[in-house]
């Protein structure tokens, strides 16, 4: 197939998908289509095509693209174009990759449900009824609903594994520094990576190998030599596995319980060695995580002060008075919440109290990790508490939104790499996640692991290529 | 009551250091440009850039830091300085607050030894300017970079205050780390100054003066404020804690803001930046590279070359000058290079039209003899007017000093001949006659007789005939 094929047919599945999955905020079929034909008449010519030639791939919109608007969701954005691209985009660009459009998002990635985008709700391709998680709920649908094969999103939490596995597909959230962010419109910088969501293992291989790597314009990215294969013979026998009993814990729905206990008996079957640990309490880590990233919240968006983008108020003469209304105006709840408790926890006389103690017990659960990691090569956990829920909950589910991210939150906090896979449906059609969580640097191994899991449980991404319009309604 | 007052002083100095590029981004740091030419997504804070630290700036901000006999931290790190302003583009500052670059350093200025309490790296704010009803910010000067030096509060007056400065500000300049030019704000001052009744270290209630933008402008600041202090303790009032301007038209202090309402700024470690750690060897490499402090080069001056100190303050004030002297002084006598320089030099910029080897060719040639101190002096003004060597011009100007004594015997016994009336007046005692038969000495010359050897054979002769008639 030429590249303007595919390209073509990913085309016709946007339009006749996206109106039902309101996965995507804006599109860039223009720009695709030329590079689309440079790309045909390279391959005319013989010459060399680059890796991910004619690949579409869908972006966050919280990721800078020149040409591009950049608006992470949010009112205060509005036709902002930020006049450069990030790092993963020029490597994606480089790679030979089309990049066909922006997702939704929840504004400025605070959320886990994609329902509090500025623009409008994604629905979960599996059932409309229900969200697509988020803060990258529109790359997980875009993926999961067959319109892209591989889109980018982004972490702070948890908003890559969560989303992907809300819509049955993978998602890598890789070693903190290995992708540089560079690009990435900041929530919370000591947490926050880019990561790939895709429908194939081999695809997220292929993106990741493209994008890693030191880059002189983010001073916390590292070489990434380390993105090899070990070859064919990967052996599972003796291998060791944790699964932490305080995660469990979480874990109220019986199905994903059953479910990952089924997948656990299959990787035994192989000779691989599972153990119960105790390990923190995702509770804590969530409390950490609850004041840290608000934190750096606080100062990363106060950039957005009406100056030089956003809300101008005219008649405000008086800059306190400007800055207040032109903020007022520019974001929504959810977003000024956290700023507000971002701010109190950084605020004399709650600091010690909060932010420093905060500092302190994040240091011990990467400890702590790092410690389980000297005795286990991997910790196994499901993905989510529960699988997707259901759209415009209300205020009422809102914890139970926040703990969607408790299975991801203390891998973030100590920069490790964690991998989301699908391990099938439940009874209602809805896909289940599996996570599996490595050291610093394991990124090869958690692949090629989820690539035995995939051979031994038979669980894959579940793409829907139909989206049943009914369901849910 | 008598009690003894005491003013305490400590100053905050930022510096714009003197690289090319900003900070954390590669825009240029020549903030005369056209408003916000100089700027990119990082220096304007736009959403997704992220900061990369100029190692230029680090080794400037070392070697100040160094020369200041602070500890250095291997390890330092960035934090943020949260706040709101519109020329502040990301609403935080970048700025080394939990782990500064240099500490616990100390300067000494002649008999004061001034502890240093830090020395960071910061990265500048853009500029406000108010234009009638408008307000435009320029976001040129955003990023570039800046080292805050902190001292102790160990300066116990005005004068003294201004003088720390000015020794500091030449020390900076010898170092080559900024252009100190307090004008064009690459140097700013802010002060601290409490009264005590003696004992304590700093006041319990300082007031610290901000914008101190010259010499002048220190000294009677504090001036103003010890006094306006002094008073207010000696009504039994309180101090209060706060910020306070300088009005230059009125000479006076004035409120700016209460310490009451002061900002929190929530500093917290910045994450896009890491741990800043210096290289095994970096420090001793920049001590060693370290130019001769000026304190310690005028000192030398003095002692070994016996140099006054009104001169040496002249010559170090402009390290061009000071390496001028310095060669001119092993090529001629020192004390004479020193005179020479002061008193023909000063207005001119260094290094000036004319080489120390020409200088010290001059003084040399005058002190044998061969030129007199005027021809000199005309010789070293030819010399900075058309670039020429000074052998050079006295051969084309024929000013080669004649000291010959048969042909200065021979213009002597010429013009007493020539003119015996003048002859008659000196011996008839009119003394003064003698400068007349001199004028025509150098005159018949052309300048080039020695004047001290026509004037003593004049006055011999002239005294012979008197005696013998
Ligand atoms: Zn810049």
């Amino acid at each position: 197939m030429s590249a303007r094929e595919i390209l073509k047919d990913c085309k016709d599945r946007l339009e006749e998908r996206d109106p039902l999955l309101k996965a995507f905020v804006a599109t860039s079929w223009k720009r695709a289509e030329k590079k689309a034909r440079s790309l045909d008449e390279k391959r005319a010519r013989g010459e060399e095509l680059p890796p991910m030639a004619g690949v579409p791939v869908a972006i966050k919109d919280n990721i800078a693209r020149l040409q591009d608007t950049l608006t992470c969701c949010s009112r205060f954005l509005q036709g902002f174009y930020p006049g450069y691209s990030a790092t993963v985009v020029e490597k994606l660009e480089k790679a030979g990759a089309l990049i066909i459009g922006r997702t939704n998002m929840d504004e400025m990635a605070m959320g886990s449900t994609t329902e509090k985008s500025a623009y409008f709700p994604t629905r979960n391709p599996h059932d409309l009824g229900k969200v697509p998680g988020g803060s990258s709920g529109g790359s997980a649908a875009a993926v999961g609903g067959g319109i892209v094969p591989l889109a980018l999103g982004s972490e702070t939490g948890g908003s890559i594994r969560q989303p992907a596995s809300f819509c049955g597909v993978y998602g890598l959230r890789a070693t903190y520094g290995r992708i540089s962010r560079f690009g990435l419109v900041a929530y919370a910088s000591s947490l926050d990576q880019i990561g790939p969501l895709a429908g194939d293992l081999q695809d997220l291989w292929l993106v990741l190998s493209q994008i890693s790597g030191r880059d002189s314009r983010d001073s916390t990215t590292f070489d990434s030599e380390d993105l090899k294969r070990s070859g064919d013979n990967f052996d599972p026998r003796g291998l060791r596995i944790a699964i932490p009993r305080e995660y469990l814990e979480q874990v109220e729905d019986e199905e994903v319980l059953e479910r990952m206990i089924e997948v656990v008996r299959d990787l035994e079957q192989v000779g691989v060695i599972v153990e119960e640990v105790s390990f923190t309490s995702p509770g804590r880590a969530l409390a950490v995580y609850s004041v840290i990233a608000p934190a750096e919240a606080s100062s990363n968006l106060a950039r957005f002060d009406g100056i030089r983008f956003g809300p101008a108020p005219e008649a405000e003469q008086d800059w306190e008075a400007f800055i207040t209304k032109s903020r007022d105006e520019g974001f929504g709840k959810e977003v000024k919440n956290r700023i507000f408790l971002g701010t109190v926890v950084l605020s004399s006389p709650y600091r010690k109290e909060f932010f420093d103690r905060a500092l302190v017990a994040r240091e011990e659960i990467r400890e702590e990790l790092h410690e389980l990691f000297k005795r286990f090569d991997l910790v196994l956990s499901p993905a989510t508490p529960t699988p997707a829920f259901s759209l415009g909950a209300g205020m009422e589910e809102s914890l139970e939104k926040f703990m969607s991210d408790i299975l991801a939150i203390p891998g973030s906090l100590a920069g490790l790499p964690a991998i989301s896979i699908p391990m099938g449906l439940n009874r209602n059609g809805l896909p289940l996640g599996l996570q599996l969580m490595g050291p610093p640097r394991s990124e090869p191994f958690l692949l090629e692991f989820s690539e035995l899991v995939k051979r031994e449980s038979g669980y894959g991404a579940e793409v829907k290529l139909e989206i049943d319009r009914e369901a849910g309604k | 009551m008598s009690c003894k007052w005491e003013t305490i002083i400590g100053l905050e100095i930022h510096l714009q250091l003197k690289t090319r590029s900003k900070i954390f981004c590669s825009c240029s740091t020549d903030f005369s440009a056209p408003a916000n030419t100089n700027t990119c997504p990082i220096c304007l804070g736009w959403p997704g850039s992220m900061p990369a630290l100029n190692q230029k700036a680090v080794l400037l901000a070392l070697r100040g830091a160094v020369a200041l006999n602070c500890k250095i931290n291997r390890e330092s790190s960035f934090d943020r300085k949260n706040y709101f302003y519109p020329d502040l583009p990301k609403g935080f500052q970048i700025t080394q607050y939990f782990r500064p670059l240099g500490f616990e350093g100390f300067f000494q200025v002649g008999e004061n030894k001034v502890g240093i309490q830090r020395v960071h790296l910061e990265e500048d704010a853009g500029k406000t300017i108010y234009n009638g009803e408008e307000v435009e910010i320029d976001y040129n000067r955003a990023g570039i970079p800046l080292v805050e030096i902190v001292t102790e509060p160990d300066l116990v007056s005005p004068d003294q205050a201004r003088d720390f400065l000015r020794e500091l500000r030449l020390l900076l300049l010898y170092l080559g780390i900024s252009d100190c030019n307090m004008e064009e704000g690459s140097l700013r001052c802010d002060a601290n100054i409490s009264i005590s009744t003696g004992g304590e270290k700093t006041g319990e209630n300082q007031v610290e003066l901000k914008n101190l933008n010259s010499f002048q402008a220190i000294a009677r600041a504090l001036e103003y404020e010890q006094n306006r202090q002094k008073a207010l303790k000696k009504g039994g009032e309180e101090i209060a804690r706060e910020t306070r301007g300088w009005d230059t038209t009125e000479e006076k202090t004035f409120l700016l803001r209460s310490k009451e309402e002061s900002v929190d700024y929530r500093y917290f470690p910045e994450p896009d930046l890491p741990v800043l750690v210096l290289e095994e060897g970096l420090i001793d490499s920049v001590r060693m590279d370290l130019p001769e402090k000026p304190q310690e080069r005028k000192k030398r001056w003095e002692r070994e070359w016996k140099i006054e100190k009104e001169e040496t303050e002249v010559l170090i004030s402009q390290q061009a000058r000071a390496d001028f002297f310095e060669k001119t002084a092993r090529l001629a006598p020192p004390r004479e290079a020193a005179k020479w320089i002061k008193e023909n030099l000063v207005n001119f910029d260094f290094p000036p039209e004319i080489s120390p080897e020409e200088l010290g060719d001059i003084i040399n040639r005058v002190r044998a003899g061969e030129l007199s101190t005027s021809r000199g002096k005309d010789v070293l003004q030819l010399c900075l007017e058309s670039g020429k060597n000074p052998a050079r011009i006295i051969q084309e100007k024929g000013w080669t000093q004649v000291s010959d004594e048969d042909y200065i015997e021979k213009l002597v016994d010429r013009v007493l001949e020539e003119n015996p009336g003048v002859v008659d007046d000196y011996l008839s005692g009119k003394d003064k006659a003698i400068r007349f038969l001199i004028g025509q000495a150098m005159k018949l010359s052309q300048g080039q007789a020695n004047p001290g050897l026509v004037w003593d054979l004049m006055e011999r002769k002239l005294e012979e005939r008197k005696n013998y008639g």
